[in-house]
């Protein structure tokens, strides 16, 4: 069979399975299966011997440990007084850059996602604080719902990322370098979006009013003191991987423990939390941990048709420069973000994605931040935008003038992925140097 | 909004499934559905304790291993029993985590078509499930009796049997499967709009 004919009929196959509305790991099961027996031709019991051996060992995984534990963590600190403690310390401290507390929102989704894998744990706990009193003082809520919406996205790109990990584990590409990776390129991408608010702010002033309170160094400094447990856990879970003292499920461990520990030190500790946080815990990982045991059993469908490679020699036969892949990933990427979250379009496209941009002469670390990023976009593309709806409900406008008010950042992420492509070094100096 | 879990939340439900430990509740059930339904409830929810116990433990044991190494020391079975226990966790809180709507479906199609259309395609999407489901009982089932009847250990420093692993996702397909044939019969006996769950 062709590879174009192999490629649509299990496209055909997959939009059949998911459009219709079934759950995404259900439908990647049936994909493979139906796959395996139209186009590969293989018997039942073939599959059936596969898809259980596969589907089993996929989970048995020491890495896939980090993403249960850290979702534990950030649910742990979600629960807390962390968004105000976040507000009080950075208010004082970004009073006086132009745009003033606008940049709550970025900095705080900054050291936010510092301690949280996830972009809508990042975007409800900092939202939920900083648009009420951005909202108070008469600040732009246009501004400050796309501010929101783009550095929400920050929960996938600076580390601890449960994105991260699951390209980790599927591409074979180690977790810890990845966490090196994105922070170079977080950096760049809160800077990006404090230098368009303060620009708008400059421009148009009465979208930022000036800040009323207290600003002296002693306010800062007590600022500063508010940050205290969220930079000690910073300090603990990314200081331990990066200085190679544990590996990113150990240090996910190690994050749970300290995250009780400033529980029970803030006086807000109590078992209800506890098992609140390890329930909601189970919900997400076992989402995320079922699709990536269901791709496995796809991904070994899509290997014993040997699609990756044919589609890799194809793409070679074309000629394309190294940007052309990257536009067409882009596209492809973009499109389905429109109706996918994050996960599913990792799971589904990496198998046949890394080979590609191998050829293409990228480095498997550089693409998994590309990857992020193209998934942080997805959380702010209708009519699939998590984050989207998220700020809806936060900011009480029409979801039309919250689409409206995250496309700036939207084109802000673009504009840094373009940047990651001409200057591959900002992703890859890090995970070198150190 | 295109992606949810479900087809249809009211507030009831909502803040029902935010209650981890509360079942949903489906009102319209005729007895003998009720009465399936909160057996499959109440499994779901026994195997997700289950599964949080061991994350808990998971956890536990992996600041012991950190612990014991700088005394030199090491359990010598930390990666290997936590390796298992991500599989234990996905498989036996897979169930509930479906019932309790967290895993996503996409409903971008399936919301614009009229309302005879969706309940077929909701028909056709539960069929499949339960057919591949029980196509994967059926296999992993014999994959499990063969290792029980071999007696076959896995090649780590602890000889864990291995049916034991992989009872785990037979255990998790299981309470998948009769999950969804519990909302299959429910769209026969109610129709399709009682079904619902979170959307996220």
């Amino acid at each position: 069979m062709s590879v174009a004919l192999a490629s649509v009929l299990l496209l055909a196959l997959l939009a059949l399975f998911l459009g219709l509305g079934n759950w995404i790991f259900a439908g990647l099961l049936l994909s493979g299966a139906g796959a395996m027996w139209l186009i590969l031709d293989f018997p039942w019991v073939r599959i059936g011997a596969i898809a259980t051996k596969v589907i089993s060992s996929s989970a048995v995984s020491w890495e896939l440990a980090a993403i249960p534990i850290f979702i534990w963590m950030g649910d742990i600190i979600f629960r807390t007084d962390i968004s105000e403690r976040l507000f009080r310390g950075l208010a004082p401290i970004v009073a006086k850059i132009p745009g003033g507390l606008l940049h709550t929102n970025v900095f705080g989704c900054t050291l936010f996602a510092a301690i949280s894998g996830s972009s809508t744990a990042t975007t409800a706990t900092v939202g939920k604080i900083t648009v009420p009193e951005l909202k108070k003082r008469d600040y732009s809520m246009s501004l400050a719902a796309g501010s929101l919406a783009g550095a929400g996205s920050f929960g996938l790109l600076i580390p601890p990322s449960i994105a991260m990990i699951i390209y980790g584990v599927l591409a074979e590409v180690s977790i810890a370098k990845l966490f090196i990776a994105g922070i170079l390129p977080g950096i760049m991408m809160a800077a990006l979006y404090s230098g368009y608010i303060a620009i708008m702010s400059i421009a148009f002033p009465n979208m930022a009013p000036r800040y009323d309170g207290d600003i002296s160094l002693r306010a800062i400094l007590k600022g500063l003191g508010e940050l205290v447990p969220i930079g000690a856990l910073m300090f603990v879970v990314l200081g331990s991987i990066y200085s190679g003292l544990a590996t990113p499920s150990e240090a996910a461990a190690v994050g749970v423990f300290c995250a009780i520990v400033i529980t029970i030190l803030t006086r807000q500790f109590s078992v209800k939390l506890l098992v609140e946080s390890l329930m909601n815990t189970l919900r997400i990982s076992s989402m995320i941990c079922m699709l990536i045991a269901s791709s496995a059993f796809l991904s070994a469908a899509i290997a014993y048709m040997h699609l990756p490679t044919m589609i890799t020699e194809m793409i070679a036969n074309l000629n394309l420069p190294p940007y052309g892949v990257l536009l067409i990933l882009a596209v492809l990427y973009i499109v389905l973000g429109m109706f996918l979250d994050g996960t599913s379009m990792t799971v589904m496209t990496v198998p046949i994605a890394v080979p590609l941009i191998i050829q293409a002469g990228y480095e498997p670390l550089w693409f998994g931040i590309y990857l992020v990023i193209m998934i942080e976009m997805s959380t702010i593309t209708p009519p699939v935008g998590l984050n989207l709806y998220i700020l809806q409900a936060l900011t009480e406008r029409s979801l039309g003038a919250t689409i409206l008010a995250a496309a700036p950042f939207f084109l802000l992420l673009c504009i840094g992925t373009a940047l990651l492509a001409a200057f591959p070094q900002i992703v890859l100096w890090l995970p070198s140097a150190l | 909004m295109s992606t949810n879990t479900a087809f249809d939340s009211s507030d009831e439900e909502m803040s029902s499934a935010e209650s981890p430990f509360k079942f949903p509740p489906h009102p319209d059930d005729p007895a003998w559905l009720a009465v399936l339904s909160r057996v499959s409830s109440s499994l779901n929810l026994f195997c997700a304790l289950i599964s949080a116990v061991i994350v808990s433990l998971m956890t536990l044991l992996i600041i012991v291993e950190i612990c014991l190494r700088f005394f030199s020391l090491s359990t010598f079975m930390a990666d290997t029993l936590v390796g298992y226990g991500v599989a234990a966790t996905t498989f036996l809180s897979a169930a509930w985590a479906l019932e309790h709507g967290a895993m996503i479906r996409v409903t971008a199609l399936t919301n614009v078509l009229p309302s005879a259309f969706q309940w077929l395609a909701e028909m056709f999407c539960l069929v499949a499930t339960e057919a591949i489901f029980v196509f994967l009982i059926n296999y992993q089932w014999h994959s499990v009796y063969k290792f029980w009847v071999r007696g076959t250990v896995g090649q780590h420093y602890i000889k864990i049997p291995l049916w034991i692993p992989e009872s785990f996702f037979l255990i998790g397909l299981t309470l998948l499967g009769l999950q969804v044939l519990v909302r299959l019969l429910r769209v026969l006996a109610v129709g399709h709009k009682s079904e619902g769950s979170l959307k996220i």
